[in-house]
């Protein structure tokens, strides 16, 4: 409560002049004009949010409902933001707003399980294992790497590229769960609740769709070799 | 002993620091014998630290356009229907 009054407090002595520009990478100022009903913080929140949106309503509902359940968001979270209390940040609360309202869109068509969830859990029990030999050994061992830091492989288009497409491909839980853990730094707790599944099955997941990641690096890896 | 396959099937664990003190011993044993595993780790620590160093994707400027217009106008028929 006090915190809200301090912010609203920072908003009204900051000068509304034309050349004065605000910072929308600032949370609280992001809050503040959201509040407004400010066009340029709305362009800031789609821009910065709604990616994570659709990937988190995919691997809930699946892809064919997925924008209906983002766009109903969106409005739940301008109607809710004056009640907005910064337990968690912005993106962890309006990423919750998704997931509940994806989960109540399930309820009411009484599905259990979305698209996404079946062919992850397929994968959960068909793990791939096709590099290894009975004895457990690797029958097709990691081949060497010309590019071996990260800054490196990522400066490559191609690499990049590669990653990217990977990461397009994968079935939406494991897709959620590397971009919100690997490329936003969400806490594995957080997603856990966001996307209501076990730490033991998100860590499964998570796996997963890194080793595909290495595997399409591997692969691109091994045919540069034999090229040389 | 952990096999290969146990090695790539806990390499993320171990990579997140989520082993237990004896599991990562069992895995150092394995890595210090094991040519195979030991670049394969190494791989995997390249791979992941990529993936946390590429932007994650935004929207088209078409799509971003098209839901902010949606927002304005949604936010303003809430506005005209609390007055109402």
């Amino acid at each position: 409560m006090l915190r809200g009054f301090l912010y609203t407090l920072i908003a009204i002595s900051k000068p509304e002049s034309s050349t004065f520009k605000l910072d929308y990478s600032d949370e609280q100022v992001l809050i503040q004009q959201l509040l407004k009903r400010d066009n340029q913080a709305y362009r800031y929140a789609v821009q910065s949010y709604q990616k994570s949106m659709q990937y988190v309503a995919k691997s809930i509902v699946g892809t064919a409902i997925a924008d209906e359940i983002v766009q109903d968001a969106w409005l739940s979270v301008i109607k809710a933001l004056p009640k907005f209390e910064g337990r968690s940040s912005l993106k962890t609360w309006i990423l919750r707003i998704v997931s509940n309202s994806a989960k109540s869109r399930l309820r009411k068509e009484s599905r259990q399980f979305a698209a996404g969830d079946a062919a992850d859990l397929e994968i959960l029990s068909n793990a791939p294992n096709d590099r290894f030999n009975e004895s457990g050994h690797w029958s097709n061992p990691p081949k060497h790497w010309d590019i071996n830091s990260p800054e490196a492989l990522i400066a490559s288009d191609e690499l990049r590229d590669i990653v990217k497409h990977t990461i397009e491909k994968l079935p939406a839980l494991q897709q959620s769960i590397i971009t919100l853990r690997d490329m936003e730094c969400i806490g594995m707790e957080e997603i856990c609740k966001i996307l209501e599944i076990s730490e033991s099955n998100s860590r499964v997941l998570l796996h997963r769709a890194r080793t595909k990641i290495w595997q399409a690096i591997d692969k691109h890896q091994g045919k540069e070799n034999v090229e040389l | 002993m952990l096999s290969c396959r146990d090695i790539s099937r806990l390499s993320s664990d171990l990579i997140d620091e989520k082993l237990s003190f004896t599991m990562r011993l069992k895995f150092r044993l394995h890595l210090f014998m094991c040519h195979n595993c030991r670049n394969f780790i190494k791989q995997m620590r390249t791979t992941i630290a990529a993936v946390q160093q590429i932007k994650p994707e935004q929207p088209k400027e078409e799509e971003i356009n098209q839901q902010v217009e949606t927002l304005i106008n949604k936010t303003k028929e809430l506005k005209s229907t609390k007055y109402k």
